[in-house]
């Protein structure tokens, strides 16, 4: 009878200790995972200097035709791959306009596509900004279409990015032939290849000076992080 | 519980189900209180769904009822077969029934208003179905039985 309510007892104390313990172990498990998820963008701190660096230097140059704001001699560069209907990426256009402005003498910020293949619009979104920059309103097109992302996310994008442009009193006819233009689609091809030579598995993912940097989740951790490059 | 299958099986697949859910509604929740920005990736789509204002009832992120609903899960399999208390079988789908309906309305705002998909949701949608469909057979047994 005794050795009975031992082992009555033993079982109950495996069951619950056990059942406090896998939880435990799994949700330790769970919190690290998701710990790890959100720094994903944390790669390599030295990635220029590791192997296939010097290419990844190459790609993350400045060039003629990028798209920029602020100070084109500026000794920090900061380089954005983004897609335009990603909501993520709406946050960081918003940040980076205003540190763009804040931070416009010590500062280049440089955009480039990474349209999304689940996103049904973002190619779209990109061939309108591109188009747009030919008139030389890249930036406005950007911005409109950031600010308005809920707005033509889930109805007829092209409908609205042609209001878009209208307002910017942009040659419509001009910007229809220079959406199908290959030319124009084959850059923002090549800047989505860029980015996937470099590693960019989700967007926004933000280069500084060629580094790769984990997205700062304020403006402030954002302003402080570039200002670390001075 | 008399019957001639024993429940055993099913309270064995019951609370295997209930740890994974559990997993999963941890992984939500923590990503939920890390708070890093979520971003869009390739492979997994977009957090769209996590930064939704769908994802929070009040300030309590949904995934949190989550934990709460996967512990009672686990608490209640554990206290079976420690005890072998057939009769709270008789009142878990009061739980489960109601937490499929909520996970269902989740997919539907999934699918149809966000319009974004949420990997680790569609698992906790899976999850709580299967709960619910393991409760009721648990259910069923005790009903039978007597």
């Amino acid at each position: 009878m005794f050795t009975n309510k031992t082992d009555r007892m033993n079982k109950r104390f495996a069951l619950w200790g056990g059942l406090v313990l896998a939880m435990a172990a799994v949700a330790l498990f769970m919190v690290h995972l998701a710990e790890k998820d959100t720094k994903t963008s944390e790669v390599n701190h030295s990635n220029a200097d590791a192997s296939g660096g010097n290419e990844n230097a190459a790609i993350l140059e400045v060039r003629e035709d990028d798209w920029m704001k602020g100070n084109p001699d500026a000794d920090i560069i900061v380089v954005k791959y983004s897609d335009f209907q990603c909501p993520a990426c709406r946050f960081y256009a918003s940040m980076d306009d205003r540190l763009s402005k804040e931070l416009a003498d010590d500062v280049l910020f440089v955009y480039r596509h990474f349209p999304l293949r689940n996103f049904p619009h973002s190619r779209l979104a990109a061939r309108f900004a591109e188009a747009a920059g030919r008139q030389g309103e890249f930036w406005s097109m950007h911005d409109l279409i950031y600010i308005n992302q809920t707005r033509w996310t889930r109805s007829d994008a092209g409908a609205i990015f042609r209001q878009f442009a209208e307002s910017l009193d942009l040659d419509m006819e001009q910007l229809e032939e220079d959406m199908e233009d290959p030319a124009l689609i084959e850059r923002i091809e090549s800047d989505y290849q860029d980015g996937q030579r470099l590693g960019v598995r989700a967007v926004p993912t933000i280069f500084i000076n060629s580094e790769k940097i984990q997205s700062p989740n304020s403006l402030d951790a954002y302003r402080d992080l570039i200002l670390s490059y001075q | 519980m008399s019957g001639s299958t024993s429940p055993y099986p099913w309270v064995i697949a019951f609370l295997v189900t209930a740890f994974v859910g559990f997993a999963d509604a941890v992984y939500l929740t923590a990503s939920h209180y890390i708070g890093a920005l979520p971003t869009c990736t390739i492979i997994a789509g977009c957090d769209e769904v996590a930064l939704s204002a769908y994802s929070t009832i009040g300030p309590v992120p949904v995934a949190l009822f989550g934990v709460i609903f996967y512990i009672i899960m686990l608490v209640a399999s554990v206290v079976w077969l420690d005890m072998r208390t057939d009769h709270i079988w008789r009142y878990l789908p009061l739980l489960t029934v109601p937490a499929f309906l909520f996970s269902m309305w989740l997919v539907y705002l999934m699918f149809f208003v966000i319009d974004a998909i949420c990997v680790y949701c569609l698992v906790s949608a899976l999850t709580t179905t299967l709960l619910m469909l393991f409760s009721l057979q648990m259910w069923r047994m005790v009903i039978s039985a007597q």
